[in-house]
């Protein structure tokens, strides 16, 4: 199966959540998970001795991404990423994240606006643990149990991060989309609002963003490499490319809002539901300040030029 | 839509240029200065093109039979952003080897390649490109220097201007209209090959405002041409400057610009020690240049392929222009937090030079705001 032809068939399932999320009072959250379970995609990038579908992660990047660019209520992405960082994580298919430092038995996501998890992989002063999860209130999640030791020895606010900046990538695609379509509907002195230049400038400068960001996820994928204990990070390609997704959350967005007028704040239009996601996901795991600063720190200790510093840990 | 950017890597006989490159430069140094080498792609030199033209490098992916090297666009890729990151000279043959040469191939006729085409790979034979008029910059078809057919050829009148090198040049690939009123538009208008030796060309340097001349104003009064001197068809002449237009977007020399102090800068900050304002500015600078080379190539591919993706050039230029612009902008503030920076000169006079300059990087082959409205249409706003 082609890279596209995955995608085909799972992007119908992933819009489908994400429009019962929206429009459901009542959205069956475990149930949804079960479905994507069901559909095996969660072992997209597991070796095929485990069940999975072998894809290296810059394969498998068309799928995470889609997972954004639908405002996929579920963390499909993060979840993907720990089983093929870790293969034993995958064996009771639950759905993880990703999580910030606990207190009084509470712990939080890098996503905050997820409805339903089951297990956060921790990081703490003696490793990674794995903690059981229940009930979230307000993004604090519940910890059940005592934390069971993790085996991995992956960065995980790093890997925490690269999920959710690609699936970032993914609803900055999306968002543009929306805005080119509206720019081409709404009708303002007799014509398209996308005839007038200054929405035009706006606009390609918005390209511009969401084109990086694109670039960048490809670049963070081919950092990610898979071997058959799990993924090794190439630490500061990840994380240039995640400040480089980072930073374009911004600026797309106040571009997106412009173009849109007042129907983009309504509850009602859909817009809100990729805006919502890209300002949150700019923040989490850390804003683009703190990728970059680590990536400059890097530079500075290498004693190579930054071109080449680009082409050896960047590119 | 614009098609979104696939990412590509180097074919390894391409990253296997690499090393050459950098061998080569290390016998035939660019200035230690760094001021000197931040004139980038401005930087003239005639015995380092001619070095670097027996070298193969010049006219590299053309095909043997007229001197190329018949290289590969990556492998030319490579050569390129080498010479660019060291700030070699490059400005001698660099319209020649990147514009006029491919222009000849696909238009030209068989003499004039096989006359001009050897020479420019050899690094001996220079090119300036004749588009802007004192009346004609952006709204480039409203180009008025004319060209009229007589018994000897054609016979040209007119004025170019901000011609880059063509006081140091050979020729000049004009574009003139040839039929029709200044209202055609973009109708009647042809490419000339203008020997610039000839009588009835008068060329007057403009000084910029660092100091140097590379502009000019290039005086035509009845210039005689031979009917030989007309590149391609007459009245086609958009359409070819539109194709060549699109080799001269995207590439490695619009993102490398300001390298030089970039260079110098982090050189500085390895000496003195920074703090988290600085590291941050290096670490986004360093990771935007990872992603626009990544998008120039991809860019380089999609040529390699036969394609002519004007608007993802189009694209890739202005995010790349931007990213010189901002390199003098970013470093002037995080500079001037330190007060040792002040002693260092070479620093200071980088970045005065590479900040009173760069305004041109989005001027120069097209404006920003044209390229913006053509990415706005590329993207289906009409």
């Amino acid at each position: 199966m082609s890279d596209s032809l995955f995608l085909d068939s799972i992007k119908p399932l992933f819009a489908d959540i994400s429009e019962r999320f929206s429009g459901e009072s009542q959205f069956d959250a475990a149930g949804a998970w079960s479905e994507l379970v069901a559909t095996g995609f969660l072992r997209l990038m597991l070796p095929e001795q485990d069940e999975g579908a072998g894809l290296d992660v810059t394969e498998g990047l068309p799928v995470l991404m889609a997972a954004g660019y639908c405002a996929l209520p579920l963390p499909y992405a993060e979840t993907a990423l720990l089983y093929a960082a870790q293969p034993t994580l995958a064996a009771d298919d639950q759905a993880l994240a990703v999580g910030l430092s606990t207190t009084a038995g509470r712990a939080k996501a890098l996503r905050q606006d997820l409805p339903y998890l089951q297990a956060l992989l921790l990081d703490t002063a003696g490793g990674a643990e794995r903690a059981a999860v229940s009930d979230s209130d307000s993004g604090n999640w519940t910890l059940q149990g005592i934390p069971s030791p993790c085996e991995t020895t992956i960065n995980l606010q790093l890997l925490g991060t690269a999920a959710e900046c690609l699936q970032l990538a993914g609803a900055l695609q999306r968002v543009l989309e929306l805005t080119v379509d509206y720019a081409n509907t709404r009708q303002q002195f007799g014509r398209p609002i996308g005839k007038y230049q200054a929405l035009q400038q706006q606009i390609s400068v918005m390209t511009g963003h969401c084109h990086s960001a694109v670039m960048a996820a490809q670049l963070a994928a081919s950092g990610m490499q898979r071997s058959d204990t799990g993924l090794s990070l190439d630490h500061h390609r990840v994380a240039a490319a995640c400040g480089m997704i980072k930073a374009a959350c911004q600026p797309v967005v106040s571009t997106a809002h412009a173009v849109h007028g007042a129907i983009g704040v309504t509850e009602e239009y859909e817009l809100h539901h990729y805006t919502r996601r890209l300002l949150a996901g700019r923040v989490a795991g850390g804003s683009e300040s703190r990728w970059f600063e680590q990536v400059g720190q890097a530079c500075l200790d290498s004693d190579a030029s930054v071109f080449d510093f680009t082409l050896a840990s960047l590119s | 839509m614009i098609p979104w950017p696939q990412r590509q890597t180097l074919p390894a006989s391409a990253e296997a240029l690499r090393d050459e490159v950098r061998d080569f430069l290390a016998a035939h140094p660019p200035a230690p200065a760094a001021d000197i080498r931040a004139r980038s792609w401005m930087g003239f030199d005639a015995d380092f093109s001619r070095a670097l033209g027996q070298r193969g490098w010049v006219g590299l992916s053309l095909p043997r039979e007229y001197g190329g090297a018949g290289g590969s666009a990556f492998e030319r890729f490579v050569v390129l952003e080498e010479l660019l990151a060291a700030g070699a000279p490059v400005s001698a043959h660099w319209i020649a080897d990147r514009q006029s040469a491919p222009l000849l191939l696909r238009y030209g006729s068989e003499s004039l390649r096989q006359e001009l085409l050897p020479r420019i790979c050899a690094g001996e034979v220079y090119f300036c490109i004749g588009m802007s008029e004192p009346g004609a910059g952006s709204d480039l078809a409203s180009v008025s220097t004319r060209a009229t057919r007589n018994d000897q050829g054609w016979l040209l009148n007119g004025s170019k201007l901000w011609t880059t090198n063509a006081d140091r040049c050979h020729y000049m690939i004009a574009l003139v209209r040839t039929s029709g009123q200044h209202g055609d538009r973009q109708q009647g208008l042809s490419q000339m090959l203008v020997d610039l030796s000839l009588p009835g060309i008068t060329v007057r340097p403009i000084r910029d405002l660092a100091g140097d001349a590379h502009f000019n104003e290039v005086f035509f009064d009845n210039v005689q041409l031979t009917e030989e001197a007309l590149i391609g068809a007459e009245g086609d002449g958009w359409q070819q400057v539109t194709a060549e237009l699109a080799f001269e977007r995207s590439g490695p020399e619009r993102i490398m610009s300001s390298i030089a102090l970039l260079e110098c800068w982090c050189a500085w900050l390895r000496r003195s020690g920074g703090g988290s304002a600085d590291r941050r500015a290096l670490g986004e600078l360093a990771s935007r240049l990872a992603v626009l080379r990544s998008m120039s190539l991809a860019i380089t591919a999609q040529l390699e392929q036969g394609e002519s993706p004007v608007i993802p050039a189009a694209l890739v230029k202005d995010l790349g222009t931007g990213f010189e612009q901002d390199i003098p902008d970013t470093l002037a503030d995080v500079i001037g937090r330190h007060d040792d920076a002040f002693a260092d000169e070479e620093l200071m006079r980088t970045l005065a030079y590479t900040a009173m300059v760069c305004p041109i990087y989005s001027l120069r082959g097209g404006t920003r705001e044209i390229l913006r409205g053509l990415i706005a249409r590329g993207m289906g706003l009409r």
